[in-house]
């Protein structure tokens, strides 16, 4: 494997060898082992000890962050694992998501200290949650496709265990849905892996300069297996189905985790992807230039246009795939009346428009700075209002025990610190100006123009595509803002209460969203019916969370405020020395985005028509009541993958049943051929027996003998296993000899 | 590298798990405990000088020793190159795991069962150690015969038609292999294993090279369960005790697999086995195997019969990285070999703790027992993400080769034969997994605990070994450095 140095800009970045990557990765493996050591024997120093360990693995990434980005190095670990060469290493990419990551990770778990209080089989949560930690670092800081899978399958199999872990029937039933849909990921990742190993030479992200990878059409079969397999951990729209089904199954700061951190690997994935191209370019440009200053051909220049001919395709594909994800989980969000759902629906939306940033930066290819700009930010902005409103729906139902829109209401009298920070969080998603939507957004905006420039009324139409979807966006985070926290309380039954929680429970999980969505609003009418008798709700009861969840709230809150205050504080430190990793990226573009000024008038008043959509869309819902619009079981991909997978089963079933039937009808014919055989071979030995004791040599035919003898006593009672067998060898041995005799 | 020693460790090891006969005949009836001390220890004492053996393996050394000449050039002799030496390392440390883990499983006929395990060990150590195809096949034979009282041990019909469904496969297939054998001696006049092929030297037309390779394959493919060959297998595993069944699928399908990587690399040689063309009908067939297997797997509710399936798949990977004859390809079967024996061993045993304790063998009845035998259960699934291939166990690792080893053969779409194995593999032992740790318990098991310690520290062994082959892939002394001194003499 061989690791290439990465240019920055105009300078190459040194590969140092350190510790803290591999320490930032084993330090959760050591808190998941004290963890589950100390287990149920004391609650609070086993809570206490997952939280300092996650902040151990935080403050390890803010360790390493001066010395990657101010001195511009790579520092690498290599472990002596797998076949040998097994390297951690964090670039500006990959240590940029690590830091969010853990960070992320570091207050959920804060959260948790409290919420998770009320579930059970609370050691279980932390140690898995740890592993998954150190799984996703492990992602975020591979150096190469082969240690990036080996992390990614393992995120995605830990995991498995946050979702089910209420254990009750829905949970087990989305994560059945989360597995496999996690496999065939896994699968068809490898598979992409393979392939680029084959035509790359090698899994490193930089394929080598002549590889067979970048310059024929091969890429495209590698890409999109690979693609595939990162699209499915992303929630792209045909490959999403385990998502809105996984993330309101999980405690809450386990989706926090899921929708913020974990979902971010498959764009992660997509962006290493794409660099692939970049590297590729740059060394294919550079070995033209020399070729050309020595006077000679120009095929090297040739092959650098060629592979951004392919990233341009990719681009493409990318973009349409961004287009449907972002509408179709914008749609489906609108029509959820439960909460989880709703955000889990959103955080497809949200994907949507990283893919498109990231889609319009592989369009661009050369200039496409501005697309990966915006995507990156995205990404880190989303991280960071999608865990803070899963967290504060988690602070929801920790006081209200329920997730239905329905039944809340008037919560901010009671939960304050809560309603005032799910604010903060959804005026930041909604994109507006001084919150940090608004800046990633404005970038995508402006990547999506540039694209325009190139592709033409297509891409315009997806500019007019994307404004809608904003609009969409700021609808359904009003809904889910304005039903929870404004207005009057609804209120549970508390008479019905045990009967009604089993529905919602049950609505969580059922199917597409939409098939679940008619029984949940009978049940809920039912019900509505006793909640103006019952006085006694639990909403009465409802009071602010503990302490510690307002802590891992506000930290995510103070986050979006600083990325929405300063954005070009975020531009010029973090975001621009990023994309001056990738070596073919324009750099007067680079320069341009650290130079970029957010709060223009121009870029306030591109929010307006989104605004605009999003408040007609608002109020034309509630007064037709849309949004418990319910849509057809069929219109759901899952209704298909679910027949889909059942078909298969029935067809295993059938297909060694039918096996099952045929050898019942042909054994008896089979028993006589072999009774006819033995008959016949017995005369044969007979017969025989003397030519051959000549022909062949003596210690042959002892053990022949001894066989023979067995077999003459055993062969009477399975006639049958004898004519089988005979008759595969007689097919295999007349196959061989038509063979012989044809050549 | 390539030098030979003559030494007497060869015949040494073979026989040294024979003294577990002394044990059995003098101390059975007056000193039971110290009989059974006598037979695992017999297994462990052989583990220890195959041990001996490390440093000669590591540099390439081969240690040979002739018994007796027959006739001209058919001697019964010992030639231990490094392959052999990594069958009978894993051979031995699987028996040890096997012969501890009987001492809480086995409860009758104990001096029988012990007797024939010994005697199986030697003989299966015979086939990995024997210096020529005629030292393979009477020790092979031998085996074959002697693994019958191992699997009617339970005496029950159902055990006996299993056994006597076994002989007569086995018996068949040693005729066959008794006949390739003859017509090896035949046409090239020498049986010797000398690390490349020996009959492509004596210019024999192609067809008839095809027809000797057909014969062997047939033979050997019927312990080795190439998918029509298969049949005893369903039967065998079921009806067999734990342990037994666990070095059936782990060791004694190997021994056929070990056959036809002798046939492959000592008989025939890459080289002319490349000429020959039988590489690509030879991935169809193991294709086949392999995803018939894994869909006849799914339908079975019998959790052994369902393992029993998964091995005819599982092996017939290793006969797909054979036949690859690629680099990468020919490292993933030989390390298969030894993943596969470990991931089989740890499920198997499981299976017999769960036998053992939850009193079902049905695959629908394990909900809830991850809270009853949690650590059984535990090692249960490491190996069941093992057999699916997820990386840190060594499943991961086989398929990782052979994915590359395909590529590398210029046989790009074999790799979609893996990934739906894979697929199918989730679906035939996730739902054991999820079930055990996520469903409620249900009656059945509430008063169940975790199995004696005899019988769960093996399980946890074996399925530790699972995750350190899976992690430290490349530490001296485990399969993969024996590996790569074995593919020093294959000319890949």
């Amino acid at each position: 494997m061989i690791f290439y140095a990465v240019e920055h800009g105009t300078h190459i970045a040194k590969i140092t060898f350190s510790p803290l990557p591999g320490i930032a990765i084993l330090i959760p493996i050591a808190g998941a082992l004290a963890v589950f050591i100390v287990g149920d024997r004391s609650e609070k120093f086993r809570n206490l000890l997952a939280i300092a360990f996650s902040a151990a693995s935080f403050l390890c990434c803010v360790l390493i962050f001066p010395r990657v980005f101010s001195h511009g190095r790579i520092l690498q670990t290599t472990l002596p694992l797998f076949f040998g060469e097994f390297v951690v290493s964090a670039d500006r990419l990959g240590l940029i998501f690590a830091l969010v990551a853990s960070g992320a990770w570091l207050f959920s778990t804060i959260y948790a200290y409290s919420y998770i209080q009320h579930e059970e089989r609370r050691t279980r949560y932390h140690t898995f949650s740890l592993l998954t930690e150190a799984a996703t670092l492990g992602v975020f800081l591979a150096s190469n496709f082969f240690v990036l899978f080996v992390f990614f399958e393992l995120m995605g199999m830990l995991a498995y265990v946050l979702v089910v872990h209420s254990q009750t029937y829905e949970a087990r039933k989305a994560g059945v849905k989360y597995i496999f849909m996690t496999i065939y990921g896994g699968l068809s990742l490898l598979a992409g892996i393979v392939l680029y190993y084959s035509y790359a030479n090698g899994v490193s992200f930089a394929p080598g300069e002549k590889s067979a990878y970048l310059l024929t059409s091969a890429c495209f079969i590698a890409v999109s297996f690979m693609m595939v397999g990162y699209g499915i951990k992303a929630g792209m729209i045909p490959l999403h189905v385990w998502l809105p089904l996984a993330h309101p199954a999980a405690p809450s700061p386990a989706s926090a985790l899921l929708s913020g951190v974990m979902i971010k690997a498959g764009a992660f994935g997509l962006i290493r992807l794409i660099g692939t191209f970049h590297v590729g370019a740059a060394a294919h440009g550079s070995a033209g230039v020399l070729a050309s200053s020595g006077g000679g051909e120009h095929a090297p220049a040739v092959h650098a246009s060629a592979n951004m001919a392919n990233l341009h395709v990719l681009g493409w594909a990318l973009i349409v795939l961004a287009v449907v994800t972002m509408v179709g989980g914008m749609i489906l969000a609108l029509v959820q009346t439960n909460i989880k759902r709703l955000l889990a629906y959103s955080s497809i939306s949200q994907m949507g428009y990283i893919l498109m940033g990231l889609g319009a930066a592989a369009f661009l290819g050369h200039e496409g700075a501005m697309g990966l700009a915006g995507g990156i930010y995205h990404i880190l902005n989303h991280t960071m209002f999608k865990a803070l409103l899963f967290l504060g729906v988690g602070a929801v139902y920790y006081s209200t025990h329920t997730l239905q829109l329905t039944e809340l209401g008037g919560l901010w009298k009671k939960m304050p610190v809560t309603a005032f920070l799910c604010c903060v969080a959804g005026l930041g998603i909604m994109g507006i100006p001084l919150f940090n939507g608004f800046a990633s957004k404005t970038l995508l905006h402006h990547a999506i123009v540039e694209a325009a420039h190139v592709g033409g009324p297509l891409i315009k139409a997806v500019e007019v595509i994307f404004i809608i979807t904003a609009g969409g966006t700021i609808c359904y985070i009003a809904k889910l803002i304005l039903l929870t926290f404004f207005g009057h309380y609804r209120g549970i039954a508390h008479d019905s209460g045990s009967s009604k929680r089993e529905v919602s429970a049950d609505s969580i999980h059922a199917g597409a969203g939409s098939e679940s969505l008619s029984s949940e609003l009978v049940a809920v009418e039912h019900v509505g019916a006793d909640v103006h008798n019952s006085a006694g709700s639990a909403g009465e009861h409802a009071r602010e969370v503990p302490f510690p969840m307002q802590i891992g709230m506000a930290a995510f809150a103070c986050g979006i405020l600083v990325f929405g205050l300063f954005p070009h504080l975020v531009l010029s430190k973090i975001i621009a020395p990023v994309l001056g990793s990738f070596a073919n990226l324009d750099p007067h573009m680079v320069h341009h985005i650290a130079e970029e000024h957010i709060f223009t008038l121009s870029n306030i008043k591109g929010i307006l028509p989104s605004l605009g959509v999003g408040i007609t869309f608002f109020v034309v819902a509630m007064k037709w009541d849309l949004f418990r619009l319910k849509l057809p079981e069929t219109f759901g991909i899952d209704y298909y993958y679910s027949k889909a997978e059942i078909g298969f089963l029935r067809l295993c079933l059938a297909g060694s049943k039918r096996h099952a039937e045929l050898r019942a009808k042909y054994w008896p014919l089979a028993k006589s051929l072999g009774q006819y055989i033995y008959e016949w071979g017995v005369s044969v030995r007979s017969r025989y027996r003397e030519r051959r004791r000549a022909v062949i040599d003596r210690i042959v035919t002892i053990p022949l003998d001894i066989q023979g003898f067995a077999a003459y006593i055993l062969a009477r009672q399975f006639t049958g296993d004898i004519a089988y067998g005979t008759v595969i060898i007689a097919v295999v041995i007349a196959l061989l000899a038509i063979g012989v005799f044809l050549k | 590298m390539g030098r030979e020693v003559k030494s007497v460790l060869p015949i040494l090891i073979v026989f040294t798990p024979c003294l577990s006969l002394a044990g059995a005949l003098l101390w059975r009836n007056k000193r039971p405990r110290f009989a059974r001390f006598v037979y695992v220890g017999s297994s462990v004492l052989t583990f220890i000088l195959i041990l001996l053996l490390y440093p000669r393996a590591m540099n390439g050394t081969v240690s040979t020793q002739t018994i007796l000449e027959i006739a001209p050039r058919i001697t019964l002799g010992f030639r231990i190159d490094t392959l052999g030496f990594y069958f009978g390392l894993l051979l031995s440390v699987l028996w040890v795991i096997a012969s501890f883990y009987s001492l809480g499983y086995i409860t009758s006929r104990e001096t029988r069962y012990y007797s024939f395990l010994s005697l199986n060990l030697s003989f299966c150590l015979g086939v990995a150690f024997s210096a020529n195809m005629f030292t393979l096949f009477i020790f092979y034979e031998l085996m074959s015969l002697f693994t019958y009282p191992l699997i009617i041990h339970d005496e029950t019909d159902i055990a006996r038609r299993a056994g006597l469904k076994y002989l007569v496969y086995s018996i068949t297939a040693g005729a066959v292999i008794l006949a390739a054998l003859i017509m090896q001696y035949f046409y090239s006049g020498t049986l010797a294993f000398t690390g490349r092929g020996t009959i492509g030297a004596a210019g024999v037309s192609a067809g008839v090279l095809k027809v000797i390779f057909s014969i062997y394959l047939l033979g050997f493919g019927v312990k080795a369960c190439i998918m029509p060959l298969h049949g005893w297998v369903p039967d065998a595993h079921p009806a067999a005790p734990a342990p037994a069944s666990a070095l059936l699928s782990g060791v004694i399908l190997k021994v056929g697999v070990f056959g036809i990587m002798r046939v492959v690399y000592d008989v025939f040689g890459v080289d002319l086995l490349k000429r020959l063309g039988v590489s690509l009908p030879m991935l169809y067939v193991a294709s086949i195997s392999i995803i018939v297997a894994s869909i006849f797997a799914i339908t079975q509710t019998d959790l052994k019969r369902r393992l029993a399936y998964s091995s005819v798949g599982q092996v017939s990977y290793i006969i797909f990285g054979l036949f690859l004859l690629s680099k990468s390809g020919a490292y993933g079967a030989m390390l298969h070999v030894a993943h596969h024996a470990f991931m089989k061993g740890t499920l198997f045993l499981c299976s017999g703790i769960i036998m053992h304790e939850l009193g079902t063998k049905d695959v629908r009845e394990m909900d809830g027992a991850g809270a009853k035998i949690p650590l059984t259960m535990i090692a249960f699934s490491i190996a069941a993400l093992g057999m699916m291939g997820t990386p840190v166990t060594c499943g991961f690792i086989s398929k990782w080769l052979l994915g590359v080893g395909s590529v590398e053969a210029h046989r790009v779409y074999f790799i979609a034969v893996l990934l739906i194995s894979s697929l199918l593999n989730a679906v035939y032992f996730l739902p054991i997994v999820y079930s055990a740790f996520f469903k409620k318990v249900t009656v059945r098991e509430l008063f169940s605990h975790e199995a004696p310690l005899s019988m769960l520290l093996p399980t946890l062994i074996c399925a530790v070994l699972v995750l350190i082959l899976g992690v430290f892939v490349t530490v001296p002394g485990l399969p993969y450095s024996l590996i790569k001194v074995v593919m020093k003499v294959i000319p890949l």
